[in-house]
């Protein structure tokens, strides 16, 4: 029992060891990779002139959120360039938490995205959810969401949207798994840029009226706003600003050539509002910080193994201190010096060898149950 | 007048930088004989019995045990002669209790890369191990066992090999005068059957008459 016991807290305390360096090492790797494959897949990306760390996080990985905003006036200008599929993105808002990105049909062809069941979201009030967010709401299709409220005291914010799901993305191991998809229209609606309720007419009952005339009707708040655009409502459902000045996040470019990356990219270099960037190289960047970070930890590492490795040798010092009795009756009986020296030493190998197993099945462990903390970033 | 086993002619021998030295002009001790080592402490028992066991090379003389002179030997092959030829039973029995019992019973093969672990000995240490009584218990850990079995274990691993010589260094050093005779008598009986001679390493004169010689080492050594 006791040298059972010796044996596990030694293999503890030496997995320990081993441990943290793996699972940095497989945690940073994953990250690393996880990241640059989503900035390789996508080429060019545009948005409001600003902190481009930001800009690119947010857009790619829906995360964060961007202090200013583009147009569709931009969209239009970078679409008449046709130099390439340009799909704007429109964030922000979430629903039950899981971030809602508001584009167009082209967000899925240009990432090769398809629905694994139902469709798209090609009608207002639709929404199509990401293979990990649909498994973790555990929604179906013709289920219906409702949006988050983004300020609960605030009185005068846009009404939460009930969204019907129409849909199931495949699984592509990135951000796009744990969002929830919808039409720009929709994305506005959300953000109460456009709303629906129910028709302001000659017919209107007065108590519902703020004032009336024969050019204009003004309705009170008493008007029913509609929760959610269904067949019978779709219709009640309008914008009341310029179709140009609807704000967008950003926009996500595929230029058709690397040629009309570059010209795109160098036009856009000394706009007044828009800043172009490449997502690869801004990622680049940042893991430049995060691999100086791991080097900073791999240190700290190196001097806590050494400590262990010291602690560890002193303990198997006093272990062979303690056995002296049992080394001395082995070599009476006629065990060789070499031989005695072998059995410790094997005693101590396998003790690392479980140690570097078990170490390296709790990094990869944690790598797998740790994938969430990864999804901060996809 | 039995066969000789060991014969010890002019055996000097002296510990480095000590003043401690031990001379035996002629010692023959027979086949299958029982004997005891008695003598002050630190007079040289063990030293003499280390000497016969091949642990320690004579500083002049010779000692040869079954017509091979020990001084002739390598320290390997004195190693390897010890294996095969000398078996130890301890005063605290110094029993692995990371072993089992059946493992610890088959150590001396373990140990010795020149005897392989057969069938034979598989055999053999089930035999002893039945006779003398922990056949039931060879799965057990030696921490699982009585004080008793296990001096009883230890002899049985002495002799498993079954040795010409066994060396006992004060197997009753912590024993009752009782349980002190009793375990000498188990000794004696289990040396007695695989037919191999006894030296005893002794203070403890009430076990003397279980001897058939006594040899008193303090006789050959001095300190100077």
């Amino acid at each position: 029992m006791f040298h059972k016991a010796k044996s596990a807290i030694q293999i503890a305390a030496l997995t320990l060891t081993f441990f943290l360096p793996f699972a940095t090492a497989i945690m940073v790797e994953n990250f690393s990779t996880s990241i640059t494959e989503r900035g390789k897949s996508t080429p060019l990306l545009f948005g409001p002139k600003g902190d481009r760390f930001d800009l690119t996080i947010n857009s790619l990985f829906f995360r964060g959120h961007s202090s200013s905003e583009l147009s569709m006036a931009d969209f239009q200008l970078l679409s008449e360039e046709n130099r390439g599929i340009m799909v704007p993105v429109r964030l922000g808002f979430s629903a039950r938490n899981f971030p809602i990105v508001g584009t167009s049909v082209d967000y899925f062809a240009a990432r090769n995205i398809t629905a694994k069941l139902g469709t798209i979201p090609l009608m207002l009030g639709e929404a199509t959810l990401g293979n990990e967010c649909a498994k973790s709401l555990n929604a179906k299709i013709g289920d219906h969401i409702l949006t988050d409220q983004v300020n609960l005291y605030d009185l005068s914010a846009s009404y939460p949207i009930k969204l019907k799901v129409v849909g199931v993305l495949s699984q592509t191991h990135s951000a796009d798994d744990n969002a929830v998809f919808t039409s720009m229209g929709t994305a506005w609606v959300i953000s109460g840029l456009g709303h629906g309720h129910e028709p302001i007419d000659e017919e209107t009952d007065n108590t519902k009226l703020l004032s009336k005339t024969k050019k204009q009707i003004t309705a009170n708040a008493s008007i029913e706003q509609f929760i959610e655009i269904n067949e019978g409502n779709i219709k009640e459902f309008h914008f009341h600003s310029d179709p140009a000045l609807l704000p967008i996040t950003s926009i996500i470019a595929f230029p058709k050539s690397t040629k009309d990356r570059t010209i795109l990219k160098a036009k856009y270099l000394r706009h007044q509002r828009i800043q172009p960037l490449e997502p690869s190289t801004v990622i680049g960047e940042l893991l430049d910080v995060v691999i100086r970070l791991k080097r900073l930890f791999d240190s700290s590492y190196a001097i806590t193994a050494l400590a262990a490795v010291l602690f560890l040798t002193t303990v198997i010092l006093l272990s062979l201190q303690t056995r002296k009795k049992e080394t001395k009756a082995l070599f009476l009986m006629g065990c060789s010096r070499g031989t005695i020296c072998m059995i410790f030493s094997a005693e101590i190998i396998i003790l690392c060898l479980f140690s570097i197993l078990f170490a390296l099945l709790g990094a990869c462990a944690i790598t797998f149950l740790g994938s969430d903390i990864l999804q901060i970033l996809r | 007048m039995k066969e000789s086993l060991i014969q010890i002619r002019n055996l000097n021998f002296r510990y480095p930088k000590s003043n401690f030295s031990l001379s035996v002009p002629e010692l023959t001790i027979g086949k299958e004989s029982k004997v005891a080592l008695i003598g002050k402490s630190g007079c040289g028992k063990t030293t003499l019995a280390h000497l016969i066991a091949g642990i320690l090379n004579p500083t002049e003389g010779n000692i040869i045990v079954s017509g091979k002179n020990l001084n002739l030997l390598t320290e390997r092959e004195r190693r390897e002669y010890r294996a095969a030829n000398v078996g130890f039973i301890f005063q605290e029995f110094e029993l692995l209790d990371y072993l089992q019992v059946k493992d610890n019973l088959l150590l001396p093969f373990m140990i010795n890369r020149g005897i392989a672990i057969t069938n034979e000995c598989k055999d053999k240490a089930h035999s002893l191990a039945k006779s003398i009584g922990i056949s039931d218990k060879l799965n057990q850990y030696p921490e699982q066992l009585s004080g008793g079995e296990r001096q009883r274990l230890a002899i049985a691993r002495a002799l498993v090999t079954n040795p010409s010589i066994v060396i006992a260094d004060e197997p009753t050093g912590n024993l009752d005068n009782e349980t002190a005779q009793t375990v000498m008598q188990e000794i004696i009986k289990q040396s007695t059957e695989t037919g191999s001679t006894l030296i005893m390493i002794t203070h403890d004169e009430s076990l003397l008459n279980l001897f058939e010689n006594t040899i008193n080492v303090g006789d050959f050594s001095k300190t100077f």
